[in-house]
This record gives C-alpha cells, sequence and structure tokens, in this order.
C-alpha cells in the first residue's frame, strides 16, 4: 500500500528565514507518529503546509496521492494549538459545524465524549474555561473517521489530569487504519504510545525511526535519546 | 456545500447586524413622533437648540448605522478567514470560492436591508416633516408624484416595470462591487506580512481612488462626445440609457475581477500566521 | 495489576512480561476471554499497535489462543502456565545471582545468606 503522506524537497521561507529546509518525509499508515524537536524547529511550519494553510516556497506534499486541496481536507483531521471555535458559539453550534462539514464525523461519539466531560449542549463556549474548551476541540477532531489526524502540541502546557484525558481521548479514538501525527516537546509524557517518532531540527528531518527500536538498540528512553542528540 | 456555509455564516452572524438596524428604526420611530408632536409648535429658545441637536444626532446615527454595518462585514470576512477562526474555515473540505460567495452574498444581504431600512427611515421622518411644517405640501406631493414618475419614465423610454427592475439590479450589483472592494482588499492585505490590517486599509484606499478616477473618466468621456447639436429627445434618453447600462456592466466586470483577486488570493496565497 | 513501565526498555518486551505475570497469578484465569486490543492499550495508555505485538507474542508461545469467536483467550493447557512460571523464576534467580555477585558475594556466601534470610523468614511468620 502506498504511504499515507509523502513529502518531497519541502521548502517554506519567510524572507530570508528558512523555517522547512529541503524536507523530505514518508507517513506510512496506521501509526502514531512523534514529531519531535525543539521549539522553532519547524513542526508547526510542516504541519501547517499539511493542513493548506500555508503555501509551500517549493517542494511537495502528497496526502494519499494528492496536494492539500478539498479532498485532503476531507481526509485530514487538524488540531491547532489554538482556539479556533468562536467564543459566542454554542457547544452543539460547534458540533453542528463538523456535522455539516466533515461526512465522516460521528456525531455519536462526540456527543458521548461530550456528555462523559458534562458539558451541556447549550453552553455558550465563553464561559467553559479554556481547558474544556481544548477538551471540546480534541473531542470534535477525534470523533471524525479521518485518514490522518494531525495534532499539534496537545499537551502543551497543561495538568497531568488534563493530559491524562487527552491521551485517552487520542488512544480510545483511534482505529488502526489511520495515523496519528502528533507533534511535541514533551517527548517523556507521550512516547508510550507512540509507534515512532520524526525529529525535527532546523527544518530538516534528523531521524525516523520506530520507539522500541531506539530503546533496543540504545537502551534509553525516547526522551533521553533525544536529548543526547540534541545536547550536540 | 454552499448552502451548508450560508447557513453557517448566517446564524453566526445575524445578530450585530440586526441590533444594528433594529436601533436604527427605534431612533425612526422617535424622530417620528417628535416630529409629528405638538411640541414643535411651541416657540421656546431651548426648545430650538433641542430641535437641532436631535436632528443632528439623527444624521450622525443613520451614517453610523450604515457604517457600523459595513465595518462589521469587513471585521468579520478578516477574522473568520484569517485569524485563528480561520484555522477552522480554512481547513473545511470547501473551495475558496465557495467561502467567499457565501460571505458575499450574507453581506449583500445585510447592506441591502440597512440601505432600505436607512430609506424607509429618511422617507417617515420626511413625510412626518411635512405634515407638521406644511400639510398642503403632502397632499401636493403625493398628488404630484405619479405626474414626476411619468415624467421620467417618458424621458427615458421605460415603462414603469422596467426602470424598477433595473433600479433594483443596479443596486445590487453596485452593492456587491462595495462589498468585494472591501474582501479583496483584505486579501491583498495578507501581502504585508505584519502589517496585515494597515495593508488592508492601503489597498483599500488605493483601489477607491483608481475606482474613482476610472469612473469618472467613464462618465465623462461620453459626455464630451455626446452630440449636442444634434439633441433630440430620443437620443438623450438612448445616450442616458447606454450610459447607465455600460456602468452597469463596468461594475459588473469590476465584481468579477474584484472576487477573481479575493479567491485566488485565499486559494494560491493563503500564509496563515 | 498496574501497568508499571520502564523508560530504558522496549514498551512491547515489557508489556509481555505484564501479561505473562497477569496469566500466572491468575488475574486472568486458564479460558479466560482477554480484554480486546484497544481496551488493553487504553489501560496501559500504550500505543495499540505496540499491545497487538505484545500479544502477538503471547500467541506464538500459546499462552494466548486465538479463536476465531470469542477473540483472545487464556491457554487452558496448566502444563504452559506452569513451565512459563519457572522460566520467569529462573529469569528472577539468574537476575539475583548476577547482582550478588556484582555485590562481590561467592556462590557459597549467596546461598548461606538464602538460607539464614529463609530463616528469618520463618521466624517472622510463625510470630
Amino acid at each position: 500500500m502506498e504511504a499515507l503522506a509523502e513529502i518531497k524537497n519541502l521548502t517554506k521561507a519567510y524572507g530570508r528565514k528558512v523555517a522547512v529546509n529541503d524536507m523530505n518525509l514518508t507517513i506510512p499508515r496506521g501509526r502514531i507518529i512523534g514529531l519531535l524537536g525543539p521549539n522553532g524547529s519547524g513542526k508547526t511550519t510542516l504541519i501547517k503546509m499539511m493542513s493548506g494553510l500555508l503555501r509551500p516556497t517549493s517542494g511537495s506534499i502528497l496526502i494519499n496521492g494528492c496536494r492539500p486541496g478539498i479532498d485532503t481536507k476531507a481526509k485530514i483531521s487538524y488540531l491547532p494549538e489554538r482556539t479556533y471555535l468562536q467564543a459566542d458559539m454554542k457547544v452543539c453550534d460547534a458540533v453542528a459545524i463538523f456535522q455539516d462539514f466533515y461526512p465522516d464525523f460521528n456525531p455519536e461519539r462526540a456527543k458521548a465524549m461530550l456528555d462523559s466531560l458534562q458539558v451541556p449542549q447549550d453552553a455558550r463556549l465563553k464561559t467553559l474555561s479554556k481547558g474544556t474548551r481544548e477538551k471540546i476541540q480534541l473531542i470534535l477532531v477525534m470523533s471524525r473517521n479521518a485518514d490522518l489526524f494531525i495534532l499539534d502540541e496537545p499537551i502543551a502546557g497543561v495538568d497531568p489530569a488534563a493530559r491524562d484525558y487527552i491521551l485517552n481521548t487520542i488512544l480510545t479514538n483511534y482505529n488502526g487504519n489511520s495515523s496519528i501525527l502528533l507533534s511535541t516537546h514533551l517527548i517523556s509524557d507521550i512516547e508510550n504510545i507512540l509507534d515512532e517518532v520524526i525529529f525535527i531540527r532546523e527544518g530538516q528531518v534528523l531521524a525516523q525511526m520506530g520507539v522500541d527500536q531506539i530503546r533496543e538498540e540504545h537502551g534509553q528512553s525516547v526522551d533521553s535519546y533525544f536529548r543526547r542528540v540534541f545536547a550536540c | 456545500m454552499l448552502k451548508k456555509l450560508l447557513k453557517y455564516d448566517w446564524t453566526l452572524y445575524w445578530r450585530t447586524p440586526a441590533i444594528i438596524n433594529i436601533f436604527l428604526l427605534i431612533i425612526t420611530g422617535v424622530g417620528v413622533i417628535f416630529l409629528i408632536s405638538p411640541l414643535w409648535k411651541l416657540d421656546d429658545q431651548l426648545l430650538e437648540y433641542l430641535k437641532v441637536l436631535a436632528g443632528f444626532f439623527y444624521v450622525v446615527s443613520i451614517f453610523a448605522g450604515s457604517m457600523a454595518v459595513t465595518i462589521y462585514i469587513a471585521i468579520r470576512y478578516y477574522k473568520n478567514l484569517y485569524t485563528d477562526e480561520g484555522y477552522l474555515t480554512n481547513t473545511l473540505p470547501v473551495a475558496p470560492w465557495q467561502i467567499i460567495l457565501s460571505k458575499l452574498l450574507i453581506s449583500v444581504a445585510w447592506n441591502l436591508i440597512t440601505g432600505i431600512v436607512v430609506m424607509l427611515s429618511v422617507f417617515a421622518l420626511f413625510m412626518a416633516f411635512l405634515r407638521t411644517f406644511d400639510s398642503d405640501g403632502v397632499q401636493e406631493v403625493l398628488r404630484n408624484a405619479p405626474e414626476i414618475m411619468q415624467f421620467l419614465l417618458d424621458f427615458l423610454d421605460m415603462n414603469a416595470f422596467t426602470l424598477i427592475l433595473f433600479s433594483v439590479v443596479y443596486t445590487v450589483i453596485s452593492t456587491t462591487f462595495s462589498v468585494l472592494m472591501i474582501f479583496s482588499a483584505i486579501a491583498l492585505g495578507q501581502l504585508f506580512t505584519g502589517h496585515r490590517v494597515a495593508g488592508a486599509v492601503l489597498w483599500y484606499i488605493l483601489q477607491y481612488v483608481v475606482v474613482q478616477i476610472a469612473s469618472a473618466v467613464f462618465l465623462n468621456a461620453p459626455i464630451m462626445l455626446f452630440n449636442v447639436a444634434g439633441f433630440t429627445r430620443s437620443s438623450g434618453s438612448t445616450f442616458i440609457r447606454a450610459l447607465w447600462s455600460g456602468q452597469t456592466l463596468a461594475t459588473i466586470l469590476g465584481s468579477l475581477l474584484l472576487f477573481f483577486i479575493a479567491e485566488s488570493m485565499l486559494r494560491r496565497n493563503l500564509n496563515l500566521e | 495489576m498496574v501497568w508499571n513501565l520502564n523508560a530504558d526498555r522496549p514498551i512491547y518486551s515489557q508489556l509481555v512480561e505484564i501479561m505473562q505475570m497477569r496469566i500466572i497469578t491468575g488475574f486472568y484465569k486458564p479460558g479466560d476471554r482477554l480484554p480486546s486490543v484497544r481496551d488493553l492499550a487504553t489501560e496501559a495508555s500504550v500505543n495499540p499497535n505496540t499491545m497487538q505485538k505484545a500479544l502477538a507474542e503471547l500467541e506464538r508461545s500459546s499462552l494466548v489462543i486465538t479463536q476465531r469467536t470469542s477473540g483472545r483467550t487464556v491457554t487452558e493447557n496448566m502444563e504452559l502456565i506452569r513451565e512459563t512460571q519457572r522460566q520467569l523464576a529462573d529469569e528472577h534467580i539468574r537476575h539475583f545471582f548476577q547482582s550478588m555477585r556484582e555485590l562481590g558475594f561467592s556462590r557459597e556466601e549467596i546461598l548461606a545468606l538464602i538460607e539464614k534470610s529463609t530463616q528469618e523468614e520463618e521466624i517472622v511468620w510463625k510470630l
């Protein structure tokens, strides 16, 4: 089977600053993949190009064999690191938008998760806490049966209980046919749920390998391996 | 998908323009009651000041109200496409032209509704004014209205239905054009990384100047070339009609161009920060 | 039995060990149906693919049997369970001896120490 995403010679420059530099990457199907790298290494830039929010300066991105566009947007479920739902929207309005626009959205799944979060359907988002709003966004994103889930820093700046909730939500909704690309700089928190990791530095892929492969070959966690690699 | 976008844009954005229009209607109602009340007949210095103040307040409200609707449309468009909300809008599996068309239709609808409300308001106040200060005048105006209308129709060599239809079509088209001026300016403003709002304002002013110059040339050139010596009533009506049709056509073409600018900027040049 | 996973060893082999322990201790009884891969993965907060791999390893050693109708069940072969138990015991003993040698004890000293501590344990038990 062909790869889920194929990235070739991808470059994104902002003026003289090069955020993604001639990057080559293959994202396989049926994997949970960590996109790891320090802040400013180009993780978000790469993700935004895959989601169709940024235009590459050069190079190509193919997802299911298509360039980013309507077809790929229907197949990618993207969680950005900011809240994109309007504050004066009700919870049910947000659910309705997802239900209307994404044919792969599963409203029962979303409803069950919102119920267990004890969020009333007619609550306005602005009356809810920031943490709850972020969880609602995650619930909506994870209630789709997408081919590729792209989650940008889903656990940055949350407390341990919220982190467990988020990871649990990701795991329970993951089905083996899709892939999850999860960017983070907090590796130790998530390495148990990853199949493989992609290390990014200065806009280039440093390595792409399996989590157990790292542990077997180097006898250390991905986190400490990562620290060692990036220390130099 | 366009239908869903329309539903989404309408349900999320109807509140503010509706409140503005209700506010305008309330002001009109207060104005009418004020004008037909016997208060005006009193001769008092303080009341004189009050009249001037009330009139001033009314004019400012009408201007501010219609401006507010336009500004609201611009802000919504900018926020929904180019700020945090854009992360959702631009990852929906819909074509950019559908996103823009949906917002265009809603915006044109609100501009037209506001325009109608303003016209009704001015008309109502005008009638109330005539009734209070010149009761005969109201009768006079109403009596003469069909005659004036007939004169206009004769001059244009049109029947009433055609004139109304043409006026409506022209109003819709020029409203569309003015909304697209905003949309395309916001789209082009995205080229100014770091100063995107300022860029949008700059583009708007630039487009405005270009449109003014173009329409001045477009309107004046034919008038200069018009054969005054050979003026007849029929050549006059033909000329006016041609000019009007030409202007309509130019506005349509201009709208298409602006739509294309806004669309291709969203499709090919989107760079969300 | 909680899923305590070390950071420095492959996750999948740790999952295999924990599942073996659960079967030996009777947490999962012979013939029991195992939870689904997804549920086990969620419970352990690990990747379902890794849990799948661990279960496949258990299937290879026949400790877990996949049936078309009833999913995965624990083997009813008691001999096999005891055999696994012995293997794990051997491993623990080997580790123990290795650590003790690193501490500088000879074989005789180690055995003497074991003798002594088992007697102490018996006293504790009697009390």
